[in-house]
C-alpha cells in the first residue's frame, strides 16, 4: 500500500473527528483520578461496531494517547494523579504549581508528551517486525532482571533511603496478598474472600495519592492554599528547553518504547525507570522532587512512547502489550480482522492507516493540551472546599469502578490514612506504589525462572545468566546501582559541607 | 525521632507476625514474601538503632523545645486532618453498603464541605453555610449520577435507599 494512498484515507472529516473526539475523552478520562484510557477504550468500544474499522481503531488509539497525557493535568495542578503512570509527574509538577508555575509545567508535561508519543509511534511505524522479534527474546531470566532495575530508582528518591526501602518492601509485600498464581495456596488472605483476588494498584494509587493529599487539604486556610499565579511564559520557550534536553527526551522515549514492547510489563515501570534516569544524570540546578522540569520531561516522554510499542507485539504478532491494547485487540475481532504477521497481507488499509493515524493522535492531542491548558489553569481558581469532596467522591467512585468492588474502596481509604500518616513522617509513598506494580512480575519471572533451571537440572544463577542479553542486563542493574549510591553519596557530602558552613 | 522508634517497631513486629503467617505455605508460594519480611525486618531493625542514637545526641534547650511544638503540631495533623477525615469517610463507607453510593456521596461531600469550613474557622458554622453545603452536596452527586450513570451507564454500587 503506498503512502498515497494512506494519506488518502487519513485525510477524511470523519477521520480527523474520530482523532480529535477519542483524545479528548481519553484526556477527560485520563484526568479523573481512578478512571483511565482503558475504562475510556471499554466505554467507547460500542460505539466503533458501526465504523469502518480503521477509523474505530484511531478513536481508539486516540483515547489511548489522551488517557496517558491527561492524568498528568489534575497530578500537576493539585497532586492528584489521575493514573498511576503520572505519579511521577506529581513529584515534579505540584512544586512547579506551588511556585506559581502551573502553566509553565502543563506546558512541559505536554509537549514532552508529544516528543515522546511522536517517537513511540514513529518506532511502531518503522520497526514493528524487528522490535517484535526482539520483544520475544525477553524471557523469564531477562524479564526478571528488568523489573529488578525498576526497584533501583528507589534509592534515586530524595530522603530517608531506610524508610524508602521500607516503602517498596511494602509495596511488594502488598503484591503478594491473595491467591499465588504459581501454586494456588492463599497467602495473607486472613480467609477473607475479597482478598483472594489481591490488591490491585487502583484503590493503592488513590489512596496513597488521591485521599492522603485531600486529607492534607482539609481546613488549610486560603493563605496557606496553593494561590493561581499565572506567571507568563510562552509555548515556545518551554518547547525550546525540551529540545535543548533531546538527549533526555530520546532516552526516556526509548525507554519507553522498549519497556511498552514487552508484553506485561506496562508503563509504569517505563515512566519510573525514567524518572529515576533522570534525576541520575540531570544537570539542572533544580533538586528533585521540588519542581525539576526534567522529571516531567522524562515521565511524559516514556509515557507516550509506549502507547505505540505497546501496539507493535499486537499488531505484529497478534500479543497484547497491555490490557489497553488487549481491549483493542478484542475491538479488531469483532470487526473480524486476524492480528499477527498476516495483517500487513491481508489488511494492509486497516494496519498502516492506522499506524500512521496515530501520527494524527499525537498532533490533536498536542492542540487539545497546548489550547487546554489555559482552561486546565482555572482548577487552582476554584477554593479547596469545593475541591477536596468532589475528588473524594469522584476517587470513591474511581477505586469502585475498576472492578466493581467495595472491598477496593475500603482499601483506598484506609491507605488514604495510612498514606497522610506517611507523609507526615516523611516515608516516600510513590516506592510502594513501584512495589505493588513490580512485585508481581519479579516474583512470577523469578519462579519461572526457577521451574525452567529446575527442569534443566542447573543452578538457578546460571540459567539467569545463560543468554548474552541477560548479561548485558544484569551489567545495566549493575552500573545503575553504582550510580545511585555514588550520587547517594554526593548528596549526603554536600549536606554535610552545607551544615558545616 | 519518636516517630522514627514507633514506625520501626510496627515494622518489625508486623513483619515478625506475618513471616509466622507465612510459615505453613509451601516453600515456592513462601519464598517471595520470606524475602520481602526479612527486608523488612532488617529496615525495622536500622530505624529503631537510628532513632535511638539520634535519642542520645546532645540536643541543645532550644532544640528541645522545637521538637516538642513539631511534636504537638504532628499529633494535631494527625488526629484533625487524618484521623477525623478518616473516620468520615469510613463512615461514608458504611452508609454506601446500606444506602447506596450517590446518598453517601451526598453525606461526604456535606460533612467534608461543612469540616473544612470548621476547621478554618468555627465562626463559618452559620445558617448561609448550612444552605451552601446542603446545594452543594445535592449538585455534585447529581452530576455524579448525570455522568457516571445516565451518560456513561456505569454500575454504581447500589444500597436500599439507591
Amino acid at each position: 500500500m503506498d503512502i498515497f494512498s494512506i494519506l488518502l484515507n487519513l485525510f477524511t472529516p470523519s477521520v480527523f473527528l474520530v482523532v480529535f473526539a477519542g483524545v479528548l475523552v481519553g484526556i477527560v478520562v485520563g484526568a479523573i483520578p481512578g478512571l483511565n484510557g482503558a475504562i475510556g477504550i471499554s466505554l467507547l468500544l460500542p460505539l466503533t461496531f458501526t465504523m469502518e474499522p480503521q477509523i474505530g481503531l484511531l478513536l481508539l488509539g486516540g483515547i489511548y494517547m489522551g488517557g496517558m497525557y491527561g492524568g498528568s493535568i489534575t497530578a500537576i495542578l493539585i497532586n492528584v494523579p489521575g493514573d498511576v503512570v503520572a505519579a511521577p509527574v506529581a513529584m515534579e509538577g505540584y512544586p512547579l504549581t506551588k511556585q506559581g508555575r502551573a502553566k509553565e509545567a502543563l506546558y512541559y508535561s505536554i509537549f514532552s508528551s508529544m516528543f515522546g508519543g511522536f517517537i513511540g509511534v514513529l518506532i511502531l511505524i518503522l520497526f514493528t517486525p524487528p522490535l517484535a522479534k526482539l520483544a520475544l527474546q525477553f524471557g523469564p531470566a531477562e524479564m526478571f532482571f528488568v523489573s529488578l532495575s525498576g526497584l533501583i530508582i528507589v534509592g534515586a528518591l530524595s530522603g530517608s533511603f531506610l524508610k524508602a526501602a521500607f516503602a517498596v518492601l511494602l509495596g511488594l509485600f502488598i503484591s503478594t496478598v491473595g491467591v499465588d498464581m504459581i501454586t494456588g495456596s492463599e497467602r495473607f488472605t486472613f480467609d477473607s474472600i475479597s482478598l483472594r483476588s489481591g490488591i490491585s494498584v487502583v484503590p493503592v494509587v488513590l489512596g496513597l495519592f488521591c485521599f492522603a493529599e485531600m486529607f492534607l487539604n482539609i481546613g488549610k486556610k486560603p493563605s496557606e492554599q496553593v494561590q493561581y499565579r499565572d506567571q507568563k511564559i510562552s509555548r515556545m520557550t518551554v518547547v525550546k528547553d525540551i529540545l535543548s534536553q533531546r538527549f533526555l527526551v530520546w532516552k526516556s522515549g526509548l525507554i519507553g518504547t522498549l519497556v511498552g514492547l514487552l508484553p506485561g510489563v506496562g508503563t509504569t515501570l517505563a515512566v519510573f525507570m525514567s524518572y529515576g534516569d533522570a534525576k541520575r544524570t540531570s544537570r539542572r540546578d533544580v533538586p528533585f522532587e521540588q519542581g525539576n522540569p526534567d522529571g516531567i520531561i522524562a515521565a511524559e516522554s516514556a509515557n507516550n512512547a509506549t502507547v505505540g510499542s505497546s501496539m507493535v507485539p499486537l499488531l505484529a504478532l497478534g500479543v497484547p502489550g497491555s490490557p489497553t491494547s488487549a481491549i483493542i485487540a478484542g475491538a479488531l475481532v469483532i470487526h473480524g480482522i486476524v492480528l499477527g504477521p498476516s495483517l500487513f497481507v491481508n489488511r494492509p488499509d486497516v494496519a498502516f492507516t492506522f499506524l500512521y493515524g496515530m501520527l494524527l493522535t499525537v498532533v490533536a492531542m498536542t492542540i487539545i493540551g497546548a489550547v487546554g491548558i489555559k482552561y486546565f489553569s482555572y482548577i487552582l481558581k476554584i477554593k479547596m472546599e469545593y475541591i477536596v469532596p468532589t475528588v473524594l467522591v469522584f476517587a470513591l467512585f474511581g477505586a469502585y469502578s475498576l472492578r466493581n468492588s467495595l472491598f477496593d474502596v475500603f482499601i483506598a481509604i484506609v491507605l488514604g490514612i495510612v498514606g497522610a500518616i506517611f507523609k507526615k513522617i516523611h516515608v516516600p509513598v510513590a516506592p510502594i506504589i513501584i512495589g505493588v506494580v513490580l512485585g508481581p512480575l519479579i516474583e512470577t519471572n523469578l519462579a519461572r525462572a526457577m521451574r525452567i533451571a529446575g527442569a534443566r537440572n542447573m543452578p538457578l544463577w546460571e540459567y539467569l545468566l545463560a543468554t548474552p542479553l541477560s548479561k548485558g542486563l544484569v551489567a545495566l542493574v549493575v552500573i545503575m546501582l553504582l550510580v545511585v549510591i555514588r550520587m547517594r553519596h554526593k548528596e549526603k557530602v554536600a549536606a554535610k559541607e552545607v551544615k558545616n558552613a | 525521632m519518636l516517630s522514627n522508634l514507633i514506625l520501626g517497631v510496627v515494622i518489625l513486629l508486623s513483619s515478625i507476625f506475618f513471616y509466622l503467617q507465612a510459615i505453613d505455605l509451601p516453600e515456592r508460594s513462601a519464598l517471595f514474601p520470606h524475602f520481602i519480611l526479612w527486608g523488612m525486618a532488617i529496615v525495622g531493625v536500622l530505624l529503631i538503632f537510628q532513632a535511638l542514637l539520634e535519642v542520645r545526641k546532645k540536643v541543645s534547650q532550644e532544640g528541645l523545645v522545637s521538637r516538642r511544638e513539631a511534636r504537638a503540631q504532628l499529633n494535631d495533623i494527625l488526629i484533625f486532618q487524618v484521623l477525623v477525615p478518616g473516620g468520615l469517610l469510613l463512615m461514608a463507607y458504611g452508609l454506601l453498603l446500606s444506602v447506596g453510593f450517590y446518598p453517601a456521596s451526598a453525606f461526604l461531600v456535606f460533612t467534608i464541605y461543612s469540616y473544612h469550613a470548621y476547621r478554618i474557622d468555627a465562626a463559618n458554622l452559620n445558617k448561609s453555610m448550612w444552605f451552601r453545603s446542603i446545594g452543594f452536596a445535592i449538585a455534585v452527586t447529581l452530576f455524579m449520577y448525570l455522568i457516571f450513570t445516565l451518560l456513561l451507564g456505569l454500575p454504581a454500587p447500589s444500597g436500599a435507599l439507591f
